[in-house]
């Protein structure tokens, strides 16, 4: 009789620890939560009638501008295409070349790298059995405690098995890359943030985002949120909501494939300040952050840019 | 080569986009390598000479050509031939839908 009771009371308390350790254990996204759902209203109150929303959302364009040339109501998922979802004219152009990719023999290119054996005899299909994995990266890697990107990824396997890594940013990691986003299009990205430290990356990378630098004086949110869909050096601005989902992208001014670290580099750089090398501590929590706040939109691969 | 052929109201709009580095000599200078760039590329349907074009340095990476032509017919093929200077050929088609 007393056992039976000492067992009871030995499940309910077991239970009830159980229940409380869930419960802290998916506090660590609460204010990343608050914050994506805050662009998420902010962008889609903004692009829904561009022409009636002019004096607060686009003070320096004109009326007819915005009723001719930007769309009305664009929906969350319209937001992984960047600026063409935003701009009628973009769009038009973007159609055109679409038509016949620029980036289709980067793929084929790509398709090759994955196949290729190292000296070892064993190959990329080792370390990513599945191409489609663009949907899990980045990721906080909780024994390491550091940010775990795609690109360090790659070099980790070529590392791991005898072979010298690749120059970050562009040539054959960009192209294997976009291999891997061509074959996870349609993928929903989840990024998750499970303790404490990823919740710091996840800080330190907003920071980064939202500090004015150089001599501009500017931050990536003064251009990519405040003045998302209006026009700087003559190019509409790409808003951040779904910014990861078309990465990497076949750029039409590099006129070859880029990942998003060498964005962010040339980003920094347009500023007027110095940037941080690719795939550095603070350009991984960056990537984590943009990331994060493209939850919930789906991958749509190697895509184009202006 | 990737094409695209489209047959409408009686004429065919053909699209190409070329694999070709397309090294002009200053270009090819700073990186140690040869200038190669295509000279002379060519367009025949049943035979019959359809797109003639000749170029020297002057054209970027991957070359993008679009022409047109009257009295195509749907399932035929388009032959398409390009050399550059150093005496490389290639063909390609271009199937019409």
């Amino acid at each position: 009789m007393f056992a039976k009771i000492a067992k009871l009371s030995a499940v309910l308390v077991a239970v009830m620890l159980l229940s409380t350790i869930n419960l802290y254990a998916g506090n660590f996204n609460r204010q990343a939560e608050k914050d994506r759902m805050a662009l998420q209203r902010y962008m889609l109150e903004k692009f829904k009638n561009p022409a009636l929303n002019r004096n607060k959302f686009f003070p320096y364009i004109s009326k007819e501008e915005l009723k001719k040339e930007y769309f009305t109501n664009v929906k969350l998922q319209d937001f992984a295409h960047g600026s063409f979802a935003i701009n009628k004219r973009d769009k038009a152009q973007y159609d055109q070349i679409n038509e016949i990719p620029p980036y289709e023999f980067d793929l084929e290119d790509g398709k090759k790298l994955y196949n290729m054996p190292f000296k070892n005899g064993r190959s990329f299909k080792d370390c990513f059995p599945n191409p489609g994995v663009m949907n899990r990266y980045p990721y906080f890697d909780t024994k390491r405690g550091e940010v775990i990107t795609i690109g360090q990824a790659i070099n980790e396997c070529r590392k791991k098995n005898g072979e010298k890594p690749w120059r970050w940013g562009k040539g054959k990691i960009a192209k294997l890359e976009a291999f891997f986003a061509y074959h996870s299009r349609g993928k929903t990205i989840n990024v998750k943030i499970p303790n404490r430290a990823a919740e710091n990356a996840y800080e330190a990378g907003k920071r980064f985002y939202f500090a004015r630098r150089g001599y501009l004086g500017v931050s990536c949110a003064n251009c990519h949120i405040q003045n998302a869909g209006s026009r700087v050096r003559m190019q509409t601005l790409s808003p951040l909501l779904g910014v990861y989902a078309h990465f990497p992208e076949y750029r039409l001014k590099w006129q070859g494939m880029g990942t998003i670290q060498r964005r962010f580099k040339g980003c920094v750089k347009n500023t007027g300040s110095v940037p941080p090398k690719m795939q550095s501590k603070i350009f991984k929590d960056l990537e984590y952050f943009v990331a994060y706040m493209s939850n919930g939109i789906k991958l749509v691969g190697p895509d184009l840019g202006r | 080569m990737r094409t695209i052929a489209k047959l409408k109201n009686d004429v065919v709009t053909i699209k190409a986009l070329i694999r070709h580095p397309m090294l002009s000599p200053f270009v090819a200078k700073k990186k140690h390598k040869k200038p190669k760039y295509i000279t002379h590329i060519t367009a025949k349907y049943n035979g019959e000479l359809v797109y003639d074009f000749y170029s020297t340095q002057n054209i970027s990476k991957n070359p993008f050509i679009e022409f047109s032509f009257r009295g195509g017919k749907k399932g035929d093929k388009v032959e398409i031939n390009w050399i550059d200077n150093t005496g490389e050929t290639k063909k390609g088609y271009a199937q019409i839908r």
